[in-house]
């Protein structure tokens, strides 16, 4: 199970948990396969992302990590690094953000 | 050498004007129970900037009304006395700043980790099922409002201390401590309580880099102090730390939420900043 953005949502794609608002509001149960009128829920209610089943995004987001050019990585991890090197990287919140860091450095440089 | 205190500090700010009337007046009339709708409103129509923000407000994909809204009495209907409030003295405060020009850094900057800030301090509070989430917005927003104080009064000490810590591996706010023998919380705080804003909003803000010294606000000083880590990390926008301060552990616990939720406020912040900024400071429509 993982969390997907709104954006790389599918019709097909099967939650993993209850889709809820920001308020609290359910939107869908657990179990419900996304149609596309799902998808334009979400937007209409400001959803970031969902939880699906087997999204084994955990597994793609390293992979995505992976075909970036090590030596450009390695660059990138030390810039990032530098910016957490008051934080506790083990921390799961900050190992988070951290991840969330290389992974946009490496797009915005894929996008150049 | 006596250095002061932050109290010291924010009396002696003469030059650091109120809160506008506009404000207080608003922020009267909504907790007077005898106060009408038509009151509320004429308050706000005396203000054409505030007109124009609440409108553009209520027509954000925030709130994502199918129809447009067009008049200030319908806005008010659908945003919410308590969010017209909020929208008031974030405009308020950020129109007081207007005309300054601290060396240290750029308004833009500030304002764009400030309300970065805010709206991660929001999510979390939503995800935790709070009963006011606005109320964490505007405690995001103001979380670092001593800075600027500090900037602005001493400026000397705060060049001092961001010079440390491009020298050394130690969070500004306490190369703050070092210098000046406090630091932009405790100032932030003192200054909101010479405002007369909520004790509650004060004490999120004098305790964001010490949740567990706040008492009874201390789930929305924590609350506060995990989205300004979040909001370093983002990274877009500074007060001056260049770095991701430390996530306190214990502060994260507290607020009971699950690990995953720092990815989904990552995403909901960076969908709103540029929004938000606009509806706040752009110039209205």
């Amino acid at each position: 199970m993982a969390q997907i953005p709104i954006d790389d949502l599918q019709p097909g794609m099967v939650l993993g948990a209850d889709v809820t608002t920001v308020g609290g509001r359910v939107l869908l149960r657990a179990g419900v396969e996304l149609n596309a009128d799902h998808l334009r829920i979400f937007r209409a209610w400001g959803l970031v992302s969902a939880d699906i089943v087997d999204g084994d995004s955990a597994g793609n987001r390293a992979d995505a990590l992976a075909d970036v050019d090590p030596a450009r990585l390695a660059e990138i991890r030390k810039q990032v690094d530098a910016r957490f090197v008051l934080t506790d990287l083990q921390h799961p919140v900050i190992a988070a953000l951290h991840r969330w860091n290389l992974e946009r450095a490496c797009k915005v440089g894929g996008r150049a | 050498m006596n250095r002061g205190t932050p109290a010291d500090l924010v009396r002696t700010l003469t030059s650091m004007p109120s809160l506008p009337a506009i404000y207080v007046r608003l922020s009267e009339a909504i907790d007077d129970p005898n106060s009408s709708m038509r009151e509320i409103e004429a308050i706000v129509h005396d203000d054409p900037a505030l007109s124009g923000r609440l409108l553009r407000l209520a027509n954000s994909a925030y709130f994502g009304f199918p129809a447009k809204v067009d008049s200030v009495a319908r806005a008010i209907t659908l945003v919410g006395t308590r969010q017209l409030r909020d929208l008031s003295l974030a405009t308020s405060v950020m129109a007081l700043f207007k005309g300054v020009s601290p060396q240290h850094v750029t308004m833009d900057s500030f304002w764009r980790h400030a309300v970065a800030c805010g709206l991660a301090a929001r999510a979390l509070a939503g995800w935790r099922r709070e009963a006011n989430p606005e109320r964490l917005f505007v405690a995001g927003l103001l979380h670092d409002i001593g800075r600027l104080v500090l900037y602005l009064k001493r400026a000397q000490e705060m060049s001092k201390a961001l010079e440390a810590a491009r020298e050394r591996v130690a969070p500004l706010y306490e190369l703050e401590v070092e210098v000046l023998g406090y630091n932009h919380a405790a100032v932030g705080g003192e200054l909101l309580k010479q405002w007369n804003l909520p004790a509650s909003l004060a004490a999120a803000v004098t305790w964001h880099h010490a949740p567990s010294g706040a008492g009874s606000d201390k789930i929305a000083a924590a609350t506060v102090h995990v989205a300004d880590v979040i909001a370093n990390a983002i990274g877009s926008g500074s007060s001056g730390e260049s770095r991701v301060p430390a996530l306190n552990a214990s502060a994260w616990s507290m607020l009971e939420l699950q690990d995953s939720v720092v990815t989904q406020t990552l995403l909901l912040v960076e969908r709103q900043l540029q929004e938000t900024l606009d509806t706040l400071m752009g110039e209205p429509a």
